[in-house]
């Protein structure tokens, strides 16, 4: 029931949308039997798409079907109209991906790396190619460490020229899983604006991440993935707006504490004077006092985190 | 193009960090520094130049690329499945993976830029063998056997081991595994399957043949494109393989299937080639086998002998035609006679003119049926005519599959074997071609008389093709109509021919109307440099050492010339037990490999050169070159090739082989024919005798051999009897050795009777009466009888065909100074016993020390159970005594005692000769017990525990054939071994287990049984070989008898006696050189078993520690 409702919310919002990536029925079971992905459908639009969702959600699964690194098990995956089982050749064409790690390279200087990414995306002329590499590395500010070897670049610098080599050739369709995991907040922004820089253009980029501040400071629209399935999809603000009146921040004494956060998710605990300040979600208090606070996408992720464990209708 | 564009890509970037890996990076430089000291010490004047590569240039890349293959074939494995794991392990990989290349183009990128870094290498290899081909004198650069090379080793080999690396990666899904896998193959074919199947497993090409004659080109192009391509097709299906199993998404599923198809095509057109490959081989083996079989069928017919020969051979493009006039005779009375002719030769018509002929064709048989029976003794003319080609399956019936199948291999060089050649521009026939018909069949193996040849007078007149020389035997003329006409002044056991771009060079020595003249391919007078200095003094110093020569085999060359003919490098030749004679030599004529290449001694102007830098006494430039010219005339003068020394698992053994080019056949197998039915080999018997070639043993040889030529004969013909050794081909390669010790045991009784020499002369003189005849055996035998009363014919057939093996056991012979008031003598004192039941001759030296020539020899004759005794006196003093003991049960077979100390004594000399003695003090008297380590139940050693993959390869070093082993003294070995030496204490055998000094750990054992309680006197054989000796195996003791000899060096063995739960003290005994009998102490001891240890402890400086015999004698 809470899946089809799910189901028709998803069609409604796409009605009205340009779809770029379309996901029907997608099912992946590994041979031990763990079900990855349970029959997800997404309309994924142009601009920047976050996947967001706890670690173990299949999210990473979904990124290696989507980039043909891996076959389902069922379903199916339309990108800007080819299909990924017989179009692969097509779809890597216009496909750029940075996979979750990207720490081990080869032993290639940073600026062969680029150069031989450049050339697998069919840039076969190479004086163009030469002049797009240098661009992306300027770019991506690895213009001067060009000739170190890429093993040799720090995480930060790892991750950007990661970036690079996924749009080097100007993909349609940017496909990022976890950009951002261990990076010092500096490069993290800076990773974030790089992408949305990048999402200024006309591409599509999904990025997987179980970081919510990636998803609120970037995306258009997204979807929460939990347990191989979708939990929610629509935009960051959508997503808001459900978890409004559901966020409490309640003061409770020392003896009512534990009582209070057996009971509900808590977002967070301060401690003031006479006991605690907790944040937590829930329909409504009941047996404690509270007010409602105006929720942020935490959240709002925790609500819905929530929400499918305890199988609410949200 | 995009395909071509993703390729490359990957390609490039794959050899970058196939160039930036360590691996690759050590491996190269090492192949480069190897590359570079092989050329250098190969090709440079700075190293020891090998002949072979600088005359025949195109086994410059030969041996470079072979060098390099086997190294780089198992750095490959690594390096290739080094990519799959890579990308297995970097998460990096992944967004290549997710690029619009297809799976086929990354794979075939990954391979091609694997394989582009190692083909530059190679290149790069070839490219530094180049520099110093260029830079190397004496030699030329064979441009296009670079490539050609190159192609045939190189890339099959990388792209096959390569995709087999992919594969076995992407299916067993671990380097590690897949590299012990590889390197487990990669062994195998190189130690164990390399060399099975005709090379079928050999995909480095190590051992496949595939030299390159500068005349001839390739033998065998058609084999070595078959393999090669198996292995290029296998590699390919490999990688097409890996393009299926390769575990990355491909674009479409179907596309996938196609490759798996593609694989299977190529990888079945790869067992194709290999099956078509084996099958070659095996249909040509199946077709020797039908034509010995037919040999079977006819070899038992009559026979004709061909008195006269007269040919007109016309060369052709693929062979010749022939047409021949032949004047025969028939050996018996029949109407059915049989002739071989090369199967390959068809024959046009058959004629007898005045009789009726029909010919019946069965590949090489010919039977000729006439009208009617043609008496023995009759002649009668007969023409055949016939043209093609040459089947070399027909050569060498006779010998075995295994030798023939042989790797014939110079350096690292591969040569195919060609028994004769019909090329366009080059033609060799020799008479085991069946060229002609020649009477009888080939070998059979049911009857003998195939080995027989007879003399015929030959006349023939050859067309060569425009621009060829034709070079047979006899004396040349140029007919009117162009051809050239041979016509031998003597008749010849054969004729041979070979056509090609030849140049001569020739003088006469008028005096004895003699010409001596080499054949060679235009180009190839390299020979003419280096000599330049004595060119006047060659004609001289030639002849003279032909007179040399015939002064040493007390013959005279029959020929009025003497020949050397250049042939391509393959043609290859094997020796026979029932003559000395290979196809190398001929009649008059001598072929030499191409460029000379296997006599290191022919490149003259190197071999001077190398005389300025390493001698150190100064000669001059005429002596250096007379000594370079010598040095390759003793090439016909050698019995033996050089000794062979092959180091195996740490030990050293020699091997040596007939010297091909030794002109003893010119002298006696060309120019006397003792033939018989009954024994085979009597022509062989007669030479081998007359040649005497045995004065000595190299006992250095001898000691790391194990045993000398001669004993192994002798332990052979203690278990077979020569007809059975010459029947089976299992013994061939020691048939010669077999026959030379059966000759001289034979003549031996004519030898007692008439002396050594009166004899020997008498049998020479008999054979020189009655050059290029046919005479029987039996007819010899019986004027041998006439002239000296010795009738060696009753003799024959036991001598043939029963074992005859008696035994002796050798005192210790006595040299005493004799003096009384007329003189002064030297008086040596020896006995022998022959302890067995059948006669025997023992040969008996002194050697005076007036230097080796300054000798005595006796034969003495021992009836069965006969001790005997010689007196030999002289004026000088004696030095040394040998016996050798001939075919006998003794080891070794030649036993060397020398005089260190000479007793002193005042009375009459004694009267020389030898005298039956009664009652031989030579067996073990009353009252003392010896126990040899030749007494397997009274002996025993221990074993030393094994530990570690060196010492248990080490360990297998002592897998032998036969019972004694060889040894190097410098380098004992680890467990004790057992080991000859007359030296040693032996009634029979003198042997003695032997082994490294070490901590005492190892221990002998003898076990002596008591019958009585007493004290006894415990004595041990002590003896210890000096070190530096090389020849003569010191004095020895005999059964029983007390020691002696001279100081030698010092030795010490540490024994302990024990007895029941009595452990006596150890006792250390010191002794010198050979000792003998050394008393260890004196003991009390029960009735009961006494246990003597001795332990492989020396304090000492010893290389060996002996286990040899004690003795206790009671008080």
């Amino acid at each position: 029931m809470r899946l089809a409702l799910l189901v028709s919310e998803v069609e409604k919002s796409v009605t009205i949308i340009a779809v770029s990536i379309i996901i029907e029925g997608l099912t992946k079971t590994y041979p031990n039997g763990n079900h990855a992905l349970k029959g997800i459908n997404l309309q994924i639009p142009p601009g920047m798409f976050g996947l967001l969702g706890p670690n173990g959600a299949g999210k990473s699964t979904l990124i290696r079907i989507l980039v043909a690194l891996m076959e389902p098990t069922e379903g199916k995956v339309t990108m800007f109209g080819h299909d990924l089982r017989t179009q692969k050749q097509e779809i890597r064409k216009i496909l750029g991906y940075l996979p979750q790690d990207f720490r081990f390279f080869a032993r290639y200087k940073t600026y062969e790396f680029l150069d031989y990414a450049a050339r697998l995306s069919g840039m076969n002329d190479s004086r163009k190619r030469k002049s797009a590499v240098d661009a992306m590395l300027e770019q991506v500010g690895l213009y001067e460490a060009r000739d170190r070897y890429a093993a040799r670049l720090s995480g930060g610098m790892k991750r950007r020229l990661g970036i690079a080599q996924a749009l080097i050739h100007e993909p349609k369709i940017i496909i990022v899983d976890e950009p951002t995991t261990g990076l010092d907040p500096e490069e993290r922004i800076r990773f974030r604006n790089l992408l949305s820089q990048v999402s200024a253009r006309d591409v599509s980029i999904i990025l997987s991440t179980h970081i919510v501040g990636d998803i609120s400071s970037s995306c258009t629209s997204m979807a929460l993935l939990n347990k191989g399935e979708i939990s929610f999809f629509g935009s960051p603000e959508e997503m808001l707006r459900r978890a409004e009146g559901k966020v409490w921040l309640v003061r409770v004494s020392n003896k009512d504490f534990k009582e209070l956060t057996n009971k509900y998710p808590v977002i967070s605990t301060i401690p003031i004077d006479d006991g605690w300040e907790v944040q937590v979600v829930a329909e409504k208090l009941d047996g404690f006092r509270g007010e409602n606070i105006v929720p942020n996408l935490e959240h709002a992720y925790v609500y819905f985190m929530d929400a499918q464990l305890n199988q609410w209708a949200v | 193009m995009l395909v071509l564009h993703n390729i490359l890509s990957v390609a490039k970037y794959e050899s970058k960090l196939l160039v930036r890996s360590w691996f690759f990076k050590v491996f190269s430089t090492i192949a480069v520094l190897v590359a570079f000291g092989y050329s250098l010490g190969t090709l440079s004047d700075a190293g020891s130049p090998t002949w072979l590569l600088r005359a025949i240039p195109s086994t410059i890349p030969y041996g470079t690329l072979i060098l390099l293959n086997a190294a780089q074939a198992v750095i490959a494995i690594f390096l290739s499945s080094e990519f799959i794991k890579r990308d297995k392990q970097l998460d990096t990989s992944e967004v290549f993976y997710v690029r619009p290349l297809s799976n086929a183009e990354y794979v075939i990128g990954k391979t091609w830029g694997n394989l582009r870094v190692f083909l530059g290498l190679n290149l790069v290899i070839l490219l530094i063998a180049l520099l110093f081909n260029l830079t190397a004198s004496n030699t030329y650069v064979d441009w296009s056997s670079y490539l050609v090379y190159f192609l045939l080793i190189s890339v099959p080999t990388l792209l096959f081991i390569m995709g087999m690396s992919f594969c076995a990666m992407l299916l067993l899904n671990n380097q590690a595994l897949t590299f012990v896998v590889m390197l487990g193959y990669v062994g195998l074919t190189l130690f164990v399957i390399g060399e099975l199947v005709y090379h079928l497993f050999d995909y480095m090409a190590f051992s496949l043949p595939m030299f390159r004659s500068t005349i001839v080109g390739f033998s065998g192009m058609e084999e070595i494109l078959v393999h090669r391509g198996m292995y290029l097709a296998a590699g390919i299906g490999f990688i097409c393989l890996t393009i299926y199993l390769f575990k990355r998404l491909p674009h479409a599923p179907q596309r996938r299937f196609w490759w798996l198809l593609v694989s299977l095509v190529f990888l079945m057109g790869s067992v194709f080639l290999g099956f078509r490959y084996v099958q070659r081989y095996a249909s040509d083996l199946e077709h020797r086998q039908a034509l010995i079989e037919l040999n079977d069928q006819y070899g038992g017919l009559p026979v004709m002998s061909v008195l006269e020969y007269k040919m007109d051979v016309e060369q052709l493009s693929d062979g010749i035609h022939v047409r021949s006039r032949m004047l025969a005779r028939a050996l018996d009375s029949a109407r059915v006679f049989v002739f071989t002719l090369n199967p390959y030769l068809d024959i046009i018509s058959v004629n007898a003119p005045q009789e009726q002929v029909q010919m019946k064709r069965e590949q090489q048989i010919v039977l000729l049926e006439f009208g009617r029976e043609i008496p023995r003794g009759d002649t009668l003319m007969l023409e055949m005519e016939y043209r093609g080609g040459i089947d070399q399956l027909l050569c060498f019936l006779d010998i075995p599959e295994k030798n023939l199948l042989d790797k014939n291999r110079d350096n690292n060089i591969n040569f195919a074997k060609r028994y004769a050649f019909h090329k366009p521009n080059y033609l060799l026939l020799t008479p085991e071609s069946f060229w002609y018909p020649r009477p009888g069949t080939a070998f059979s193996t049911r009857y003998t008389g195939w080995q027989q040849s007879f003399f015929s007078h030959f006349d023939v007149s050859v067309k060569p093709l425009p621009g060829l020389v034709p070079v047979s035997q006899g004396k040349v003329d140029t007919l009117s109509d162009g051809r050239i006409h041979f016509l031998p002044e003597a008749p010849l056991t054969g004729l041979s021919l070979s056509i090609g771009q030849y140049d001569k060079l020739s003088f006469r020595i008028d005096s004895v109307d003699m010409e001596y003249a080499v054949y060679y391919f235009k180009g190839h007078d390299f020979f003419t440099r280096g000599l330049d200095s004595i060119k006047k003094e060659i004609p001289g110093i030639i002849h003279e050492r032909r007179l040399s020569l015939e002064r040493d085999l007390k013959l005279t060359y029959p020929f009025r010339r003497f020949t050397l003919v250049e042939v391509p490098g393959q043609f290859a030749a094997y020796a026979r037990s029932w003559t000395q004679a290979q196809e190398w030599t001929q009649p008059e004529m001598v072929f030499i490999p191409e460029m000379a290449y296997a006599m290191r001694d022919a490149e003259f102007e190197q071999q001077v050169k190398m005389r300025s830098r390493f001698m150190r006494e100064q000669r001059s430039l005429q002596d250096r070159q007379r000594d370079v010219l010598n040095n390759f005339l003793f090439n016909f003068q050698r019995i033996n090739g050089r000794p062979n020394f092959q180091r195996s698992r740490g030990q050293t053994s020699i091997q040596q082989t007939p010297n091909p080019w030794y002109q003893f056949p010119q002298f006696y197998d060309f120019t006397f024919n003792l033939y018989s039915i009954r024994w085979p080999v009597a022509n062989r018997l007669v030479a081998s005798y007359l040649q005497n070639t045995n004065s000595g043993v190299n006992q250095y040889q001898r000691s790391l051999s194990g045993m000398s030529p001669d004993e192994e004969a002798s332990v052979l013909l203690q278990e077979h009897p020569l007809s059975r050794l010459l029947a089976d081909t299992a013994y061939r390669d020691r048939v010669s050795g077999v026959v030379s010790l059966k000759a001289r045991q034979l003549f031996a009784y004519g030898e007692l009777l008439k002396g050594e020499e009166d004899f020997r002369t008498v049998v020479s003189n008999i054979v020189k009466g009655k050059p290029f005849q046919n005479v029987r055996f039996e007819s010899f035998l019986g004027e041998l009888r006439d002239s000296t009363g010795v009738d060696i014919l009753d003799r024959m057939d036991a001598w043939f065909n029963v074992i005859q093996v008696p035994r002796y056991i050798i005192g210790i012979p006595r040299a005493t100074r004799v003096r009384n008031a007329q003189e002064t003598r030297f008086e040596v004192v020896e006995q022998i016993t022959n302890s067995s039941d059948v006669e025997g001759i023992v040969k008996i030296s002194l050697q005076y020390s007036g230097g080796w020539s300054d000798s005595e020899t006796s034969l003495m004759y021992l009836a069965p159970g006969q001790t005997k005794e010689i007196v030999m006196v002289s004026e000088t003093d004696p030095r040394s005594m040998v016996i050798q003991t001939l075919v006998s049960l003794n080891l070794p077979g030649y036993v060397e005692h020398t005089f260190s100390q000479v007793e002193r004594q005042q009375r009459r000399v004694r009267d020389t000769g030898q005298f039956v003695v009664q009652n031989s003090a030579l067996y073990v008297p009353e009252g003392e017990i010896v126990v040899d380590n030749e007494d397997e139940d009274l002996f025993t050693v221990t074993t030393p525990d094994v530990t570690g993959l060196l010492q248990t390869w080490m360990q297998k070093a002592d897998d032998k054939k036969s019972k004694y082993s060889g040894y190097s003294y410098w380098r004992a070995p680890i467990r004790w071994t057992l080991v000859t030496n007359s030296g040693y204490y032996g009634q029979y055998v003198r042997s003695a287990h032997i082994i490294r000094p070490g901590n005492g750990s190892q221990v002998a054992t003898w076990r002596v049984p008591l019958k009585e309680r007493g004290r006894y006197d415990v004595y041990y054989y002590a003896y210890r070989e000096q070190e530096g000796r090389r020849f003569g195996g010191g004095p020895g003791g005999q059964g029983g008898r007390g020691g002696f000899g001279g100081r030698g060096q010092r030795g010490e063995y540490n024994l302990r006696i024990r007895q029941g739960a009595t452990l006596n003290e150890p006792a250390s005994i010191e002794f010198w050189g050979s000792a003998g009998w050394v008393l260890v102490g004196t003991y009390i001891l029960e009735a009961d078993t006494a246990y003597v240890d001795l332990t492989n402890k020396a304090e000492m400086n010893m290389n060996i520690v002996a286990a040899d015999a004690v003795k206790f004698v009671k008080r």
